[in-house]
């Protein structure tokens, strides 16, 4: 039998159901380092896969902007083969240097694998918070699992999961409570 | 696979698996006033198997003088334990409080610290920025102390001052 492991109120890439202990054993960054980056190419889906360990209602979706904003903006949850099960839909980025958080219809996760998806229409100006440092490598997401996908208008149906060269990983996720 | 093992020896705000994590940890911990009156912070932890805890602890800042309440509350906020109206204690000291021995199942908690005045300093992190501490699951309730106790149940809302507090629960009767 499985222990009983609840989550906490936010899961994010950094989360330990998600990517954080391959990111911080990895040396590739720390939660202090996150800072604002352009986002890498507009319309770019990235998906980031967590772990569920027991039922959990997701209530909200969340992202953090960096210093310029002006895109549109979606946080999505995908099952492990891809289909959507619950988006915010695209929404206004939001105020620089802060996080957007917004309702989504509950949504009951069962025990297992899930992605969350983050997706942005725009890859200029607009910017999010992710990790860096002097050793983060190209690619890092997808060595910690992290897939992609390019040129999408919107959050898809069904995902077309693709390898990750990146080493952006913006710091967004999904929420149990009522407010961030 | 299991990915933690829920507390070691203590449950505490800045660095436990089954609280805030690594992401909490590496800002450099200093002493610094208490944001404002009543203010009462909250952390969330999880614990996977049952724990019996016996006492609270707070780390005292370079200026002390105030007294406090330290306790544990459930997900939606009822107060489960708590040490009343105490002293805070010796000045830059690791101080405890023994708490009437709980027994918390598994599940999703959340530790509080409130100070009646701000004039007390406590040791906190300085954890990236507010909206990292956000990120984290921080909660605060404005006035969380009234007649120098928490307000029962807690409401939980945003964090607005960038402040983590260093205190913490634990099941062994020696800090």
């Amino acid at each position: 039998m499985n222990p009983i492991i609840p989550s906490l109120p936010h899961i994010h890439p950094w989360s330990f159901e998600s990517l954080g202990h391959y990111l911080c054993s990895s040396g590739c960054t720390t939660f202090q380092a996150i800072v604002s980056a352009v986002y890498p190419a507009a319309n770019q889906i990235i998906y980031v896969p967590f772990q569920v360990y027991s039922p959990l209602l997701a209530t909200a979706v969340w992202w953090c902007n960096g210093a310029t904003v002006g895109g549109n903006a979606d946080v999505g949850i995908y099952t492990a083969d891809g289909t959507k099960v619950v988006s915010l839909g695209s929404t206004l980025q939001g105020t620089a240097n802060a996080h957007k958080f917004s309702t989504i219809t509950n949504t009951l996760l069962s025990e297992g694998l899930w992605y969350m998806a983050f997706w942005l229409d725009s890859g200029t100006p607009k910017t999010m918070l992710r990790g860096v440092g002097s050793t983060n490598l190209a690619g890092m997401s997808m060595a910690c699992g992290g897939v992609l996908e390019e040129n999408a208008g919107s959050l898809p149906a069904v995902a077309t999961f693709v390898s990750s060269t990146s080493n952006y990983i913006p710091l967004f996720g999904i929420s149990t409570r009522s407010f961030m | 696979m299991i990915p933690f093992s829920g507390h070691v020896a203590h449950i505490t705000s800045w660095h436990n698996h089954g609280s805030l994590g690594l992401f909490a940890s590496g800002g450099t911990p200093a002493t610094a006033i208490w944001p404002t009156a009543n203010k009462v912070f909250y952390f969330p932890f999880r614990l996977t198997s049952p724990v019996v805890i016996v006492k609270a602890f707070w780390v005292n800042g370079t200026t002390v003088g105030d007294t406090l309440d330290i306790g544990i509350f459930t997900s939606d906020g009822a107060k489960l334990i708590s040490s009343g109206n105490v002293s805070q204690g010796s000045v830059s000291t690791v101080t405890s409080f023994d708490l009437t021995d709980t027994c918390l199942g598994a599940g999703l908690y959340y530790g509080g610290l409130g100070l009646v005045a701000a004039t007390g300093h406590i040791f906190r992190q300085d954890i990236g920025n507010l909206v990292h501490q956000r990120c984290l699951g921080w909660a605060e309730m404005v006035n969380g102390l009234s007649a120098n106790v928490f307000v029962n149940p807690a409401v939980y809302a945003t964090i607005t001052a960038r402040y983590a507090p260093m205190f913490g629960f634990t099941a062994r009767t020696t800090i």
